[in-house]
């Protein structure tokens, strides 16, 4: 696992040299510094219910959960494979685990940079005399982050399957929202309540899992191990495809 | 035969990748079943921890509540029916609806396997018809919950919230007073969470009211069903069959004799009371009745309670601003407001919702001497000031016109409630531990407003006087939890177009910035 840091710092290089993350970031930060002021705005300068609304409340929020890491992870293995230089990484003294790693690592680090955007909005309200509720906004942005894992590993997972990059973007989103709309699934095929379906997909609730917990200021281990343990299925899954290629 | 292979890419053949395929497919398919057993095993409450970061903790439950849920024996289903309420409650009715759904849904995270949450839909009208059917309600904004075959149903701005109504006049809008989410949910869990179905018996065979039938308007087949939706068990105690009054009832009620009881049918109630039993009188409406040795009235008057002849009358608004007197709807009392006693828990709630009781034909009490010894007499509902006791004329009826000479001027007593230890209870006094063997007695002079017709106005005063008589009131105080606004103020100062200029403006900008210089750097 030596490689990760290697193959992680190479990425986020590769990434804040290119044009692409900055243009996303300021893209991203407008739009969410638009919806912040309007939140605030609309819940009559309540900044709690604001910051709350803004870090997984609002659909905005899951719209960008959605989109930006199919953006960041596009390029990652469809470029690399078209361009052929993903045969010298394979070929590299590290693992292709610590290859994914190290990408999914860069990729969640351009999100958390993202997200730690509201500590500034935080800052800017206490500066203006009215101090929030700081240990919930610090679990947002962490679980937030953590979210934006999931998705990033979903991102890394169809750019491995790819050679074309937007190809590689567009599968994410779709893949990104069927994940999201996993719940509805219920909703077309009604069972009786306690059916295991039923809890199956109640346990697989994103949005749920993530109010549960950290958008509520709340660290509770079961969240922190879902998103763990779904990140990890997903760079599992990303791993087996990249192992796969070499095969097919 | 000749065998055509594919021709085999990279040395490997078909088979062996459609192999490879299968394997890799078989392992994320194991991988996924193992990350969900994780994400399972995760969600037990033994293997959770949990820190609740916010200030003022308002992710955590009250100890008491929360002990209360953990404690529940199987799961409760918490129906919520909320709509927005009407103008001009509508800002404080959403805020009410707000907290309560935040309190369910810090309940439900914190005790999963105990809360079931339906929020339901209001607009999708046939799905929560049938729901609203099941559960027998027939309002919105109610939270109704339920184990197994009892339920509790809790009123939005009534049992969660109290408002202070404000002052139109003077452009003072209503507001939220208090939030009660958590007690009124605690009582509701407590109340739920012990399994007991109270006996009701009704008294049969002196010409009582038909307890089964829901057509006939003044029959209480509708207060039965109401009582049975609560989890009460109801009874008929026929004396001619079982002289003894069945050793299990917890409520011997009377409605409207028109025959008296025997001695031997008195002594028996009394004696079930005076053990520590529960007693509802609703008066008899017939004036051969009224009074008679063995009358319900004078079974009262055992107890301290006397009953007045006649019925309670009062003018009604003739629609000009004037008074109008000698028609039948004057022996209709319209109890509300002040009239109902706040310190009482049959009529609390109804106090503090403004809810109205309707009693037709109606008579009044008063305290006699007499009473059982250390006892408390509460009246429950007063009639309004303008009222009159309408005396019967030879005809045997009032004609529910004031006689300043011979009829007395209001208010009066409609309902009143006593409590007295049992006799020879060693603690002797009403409000000790002995309390739950209290001998409790409600004396209601109108027994038309437990009937088909009049229960849909009067049934949370009839549920509240059973359950009060079942002594099914007990009471949790539940410190409600901590609720803090850090407000900006975004009207009388620059603050929002300054938080504006920083979010999206500043920091976007500051990116940009960043990245045209390194785009600059890179370009020399």
């Amino acid at each position: 696992m030596s490689g990760v840091f290697t193959i992680y710092r190479r990425e986020l290089a590769g990434l804040f040299l290119s044009p692409l993350a900055w243009v996303l970031l300021c893209v991203a930060l407008a739009f969410n510094g638009f919806f912040f002021s309007l939140f605030v705005s609309l819940f009559q300068g309540d900044v709690g219910e604001a910051f709350a609304f803004f870090l997984g409340g609002s659909q905005t929020f899951w719209l960008m959960i959605v989109l930006l890491p199919p953006l960041l992870t596009m390029r990652m293995f469809s470029e690399e494979s078209r361009t052929g230089v993903l045969e010298f990484l394979l070929t590299a003294p590290v693992t292709d685990a610590a290859v994914v790693l190290g990408k999914l690592a860069a990729a969640t680090s351009v999100m958390g940079l993202l997200w730690s955007s509201v500590l500034i909005y935080g800052l800017s309200a206490q500066a203006l005399g009215t101090a929030p509720d700081w240990p919930p906004i610090v679990s947002g942005v962490i679980g937030a982050t953590l979210v934006s894992a999931i998705f990033c590993a979903v991102g890394l997972a169809v750019s491995a399957c790819t050679n074309t990059p937007l190809l590689a973007a567009f599968l994410a989103v779709l893949a990104n929202a069927a994940l999201l709309a996993l719940p509805l699934v219920e909703q077309l095929v009604p069972t009786p309540p306690g059916h295991w379906f039923k809890l199956a997909l109640g346990h697989a609730n994103i949005v749920t899992q993530f109010h549960a917990s950290f958008s509520s200021g709340v660290l509770d281990s079961r969240q922190f191990v879902f998103f763990g343990v779904w990140t990890g299925f997903f760079v599992f899954l990303a791993t087996r495809i990249l192992e796969a290629r070499r095969w097919w | 035969m000749v065998v055509e292979h594919e021709p085999s890419r990279g040395g490997i053949g078909l088979w062996s990748r459609k192999s490879i395929a299968l394997q890799v497919f078989g392992v994320v398919a194991l991988a996924a079943l193992g990350a969900g057993l994780l994400t399972y095993l995760a969600s037990m409450p033994s293997l959770r921890a949990r820190i609740d970061l916010t200030a003022v903790g308002k992710n955590t439950l009250d100890e008491t509540l929360g002990g209360l849920i953990d404690a529940l024996p199987d799961k409760v289903t918490v129906d919520v029916f909320f709509r927005p309420v009407d103008a001009p409650l509508t800002r404080v009715g959403a805020e009410a609806q707000s907290r309560m759904a935040e309190l369910l849904f810090v309940a439900r995270n914190q005790f999963p396997a105990k809360l079931r949450v339906v929020e339901h839909d209001l607009s999708d009208v046939s799905k929560v018809a049938i729901r609203m059917r099941e559960l027998g309600i027939e309002e919105d904004n109610v939270v109704v919950l339920t184990r197994n075959d009892d339920k509790v149903v809790l009123r939005l701005l009534r049992d969660i919230a109290r408002v202070d109504p404000g002052n139109p006049a003077l452009h003072v809008e209503p507001s939220l007073e208090s939030f009660r989410g958590e007690e009124a949910m605690g009582n509701a869990l407590l109340r739920l969470s012990i399994d007991e179905q109270p006996r009701i018996a009704f008294t049969v065979g002196h010409g009582e009211r038909d307890l089964y039938d829901v057509e006939k308007s003044l029959n209480l087949g509708r207060l039965r069903a109401a009582l049975v939706s609560d989890g009460f068990f109801t009874d008929r105690w026929d004396s001619t069959q079982t002289p003894e009054i069945p050793a299990e009832t917890r409520v011997l009620a009377i409605v409207d004799p028109s025959q008296p009881f025997t001695p031997g049918e008195v002594e028996r109630i009394v004696k079930f009371v005076e053990s520590g039993g529960r007693l509802l009188v609703a008066t008899s409406t017939h004036a051969a009745a009224f009074g008679v040795a063995g009358s319900a009235e004078e079974l009262l008057a055992r107890f301290g309670i006397q009953t007045a002849a006649g019925f309670v009358a009062m003018p009604v608004p003739d629609g000009f601003g004037g008074w109008r007197t000698g028609l039948e709807q004057c022996g209709t009392i319209v109890v509300a407001g002040s009239n109902l006693e706040l310190r009482h828990p049959i009529t609390e709630s109804l106090a503090r919702s403004e809810a109205r009781v309707g009693l037709p034909n109606a008579r009044a009490f008063a305290a006699l001497g007499a009473k059982p010894k250390n006892s408390v007499l509460i009246d429950l509902l007063r009639s309004p000031e303008l009222a009159w006791r309408d005396l019967p004329t030879q005809g045997g009826r009032g004609d529910w016109k004031f006689d300043s000479r011979l009829e007395e001027a209001g208010p009066f007593a409609l309902a009143m409630a006593l409590a007295f230890p049992p006799a020879g209870s060693e603690l002797d006094q009403p409000d000790t531990n002995a309390e739950r063997k209290a001998a409790r007695v409600v004396a209601l002079g109108s027994p038309d407003a437990l009937s088909n017709d009049a229960l849909a106005r009067n049934r949370d005063f009839a549920l509240n006087t059973f359950n009060w008589l079942a002594q099914r009131d007990r009471r949790l105080v539940i410190r409600p939890r901590a609720f803090e606004r850090r407000v900006l103020d975004v009207r009388n100062s620059t603050a929002l177009t300054r938080l504006n200029v920083v979010a999206w403006g500043v920091l976007p900008g500051s990116f940009a910035l960043l990245g045209f210089l390194i785009a600059l750097r890179r370009r020399r």
